[in-house]
């Protein structure tokens, strides 16, 4: 890979192909948030979520994930929701 | 991408179904000049049928997949194309962790936890620690595992051993000599170690009058799921050791991570102490066996098993030269003959065996205390 890195490790182009991804990620996943029809796969998507989040420097989200991960169907649903709306429309996806 | 009927020098397959993930491994993998992803895959049965084609040299694999689990995509992988398997996954405590031990007994060599929202290191750790654990796995090499999986096996209900009970065989047969006296039996291992460590745990007795005392390498956090997971499939109670407590005869105890977990006297009381400035493996087997040697000399058992690298090495020859009978996993049963090889190479071990015949020799141990 080429490019200057970031502290040595990955590279700035890369961390905007992360994001790139992690937008991709979000509006793949929100829909299941917004009307749970399938309780393993809005938990599974959080789990994912919580993860990529970390990865991509999001930890607000990433917390709120992880906790609806464990929680749902309860749980900050509603937060989490907003957040990665915010997320999607910051790239106007 | 270019089928290949072996395994390719620095070829790694990535498996996530994010493309977060799949993106940041790439990455990470690829920071190094020698590694090369040939190839991703979103789910299970994806990865099952890449790793057939294109033979990497080392999978990093997530276990909560959709389609096929990570869990049976590793059984498939190691009954049909063994390859080394770096598992990584979300969560180092309860369910999470379970399988990824579960995945380590279906053949995968190690497990790295992938990081969240409490995680206070920086994605540049991370991809450190990544490429260091794909840099270690692709030396190692792995065998078929015909099964998929160690299955959980009906733990035979076996008689108090004593003067009126029979033996289980013949003291004749044992393998190795049998000896009075012993308190502890002390056990190192490293790459591999979960499953040989079931295969050997679970043939003992289940009111063994000895302790005894597991120091397993592994990523930090999962050694409760690790002591979890083996009290569920061997008859002796498996717990995570503390400092300042007291081994129990029967129970199986597992040195905690983040120190050195060393016996301190014949009472078999240990002590958890700070490792030294730049101590590679932490809890280290050296540390542990070398504290077993001097507090109990003759009375204990030292068994390395199967582990890349030479730690517990020395520390197993202290263990003999203080008269203690010792043990090393044999090459054909290890995942990696690092470990117990240099055991061998250092004459620390007095027998060399699998860990179903180490399972016999210390019965034989056992038979001898009561006879």
């Amino acid at each position: 890979m080429g490019g200057s890195t970031v502290a040595g490790g990955v590279p700035p182009a890369v961390l905007v192909e992360l994001h790139r991804a992690f937008v991709q990620e979000v509006c793949t996943r929100l829909p299941h948030f917004a009307s749970p029809d399938d309780v393993e796969t809005a938990r599974r998507d959080a789990h994912t979520l919580a993860s990529s989040a970390w990865v991509v420097g999001e930890p607000d989200i990433a917390r709120l994930a992880r906790e609806v991960e464990n929680t749902f169907p309860g749980g900050p649903v509603d937060e989490l929701v907003a957040a990665l709306r915010r997320v999607a429309e910051a790239t106007g996806t | 991408m270019t089928s290949a009927a072996s395994p390719s020098a620095g070829a790694v397959v990535v498996v996530d179904d994010s493309p977060v993930q799949r993106r940041f491994l790439r990455a990470a993998v690829e920071a190094d000049p020698g590694f090369t992803v040939v190839g991703e895959a979103r789910n299970g049965k994806e990865a099952v049928a890449l790793v057939a084609r294109l033979r990497p040299a080392v999978v990093l694999m997530d276990l909560d997949l959709p389609v096929m689990s990570g869990i049976e995509a590793i059984e498939r992988i190691m009954a049909a194309s063994p390859t080394p398997i770096l598992v990584y996954s979300a969560h180092v405590g309860g369910k999470e962790s379970a399988n990824a031990l579960e995945a380590l007994a279906a053949g995968a060599v190690d497990v790295l936890a992938k990081p969240g929202p409490t995680d206070t290191g920086t994605l540049d750790d991370y991809a450190d620690q990544i490429r260091k654990k794909v840099r270690v796995a692709s030396r190692v090499r792995v065998i078929t595992h015909p099964r998929g999986k160690l299955r959980t096996r009906d733990t035979p209900s076996l008689p108090r051993l004593g003067l009126t009970c029979p033996s289980p065989r013949p003291l004749d047969d044992l393998p190795v000599e049998a000896r009075a006296g012993v308190k502890l039996v002390a056990i190192g291992a490293s790459t591999g170690g979960p499953q040989a460590l079931h295969t050997l745990l679970r043939e003992l007795p289940p009111d063994l009058d000895q302790a005894v005392l597991v120091v397993q390498h592994m990523a930090e956090g999962f050694i409760p799921g690790l002591a979890s997971w083996l009290d569920g499939l061997v008859p002796l109670p498996v717990v995570v050791g503390a400092s300042g407590q007291r081994l129990q005869p029967g129970t199986v105890t597992i040195a905690p991570s983040g120190a050195n977990l060393l016996v301190q006297d014949d009472r078999l009381r240990v002590l958890c102490v700070d490792p030294e400035p730049g101590q590679f493996h932490v809890p280290g087997i050296d540390q542990c066996f070398a504290s077993v040697a001097d507090a109990l000399g003759p009375d204990a058992v030292g068994v390395l098993l199967t582990g890349m690298g030479r730690d517990g090495a020395d520390g197993l020859r202290q263990i003999r030269d203080a008269g203690g009978l010792t043990i090393a996993q044999d090459e054909a049963s290890s995942v990696v003959f690092g470990m117990p090889g240099e055991a061998v190479r250092l004459k620390a071990a007095c027998e060399v065996l699998p860990p179903a015949a180490i399972a016999e020799a210390l019965w034989a141990v056992e038979m001898e205390r009561v006879r």
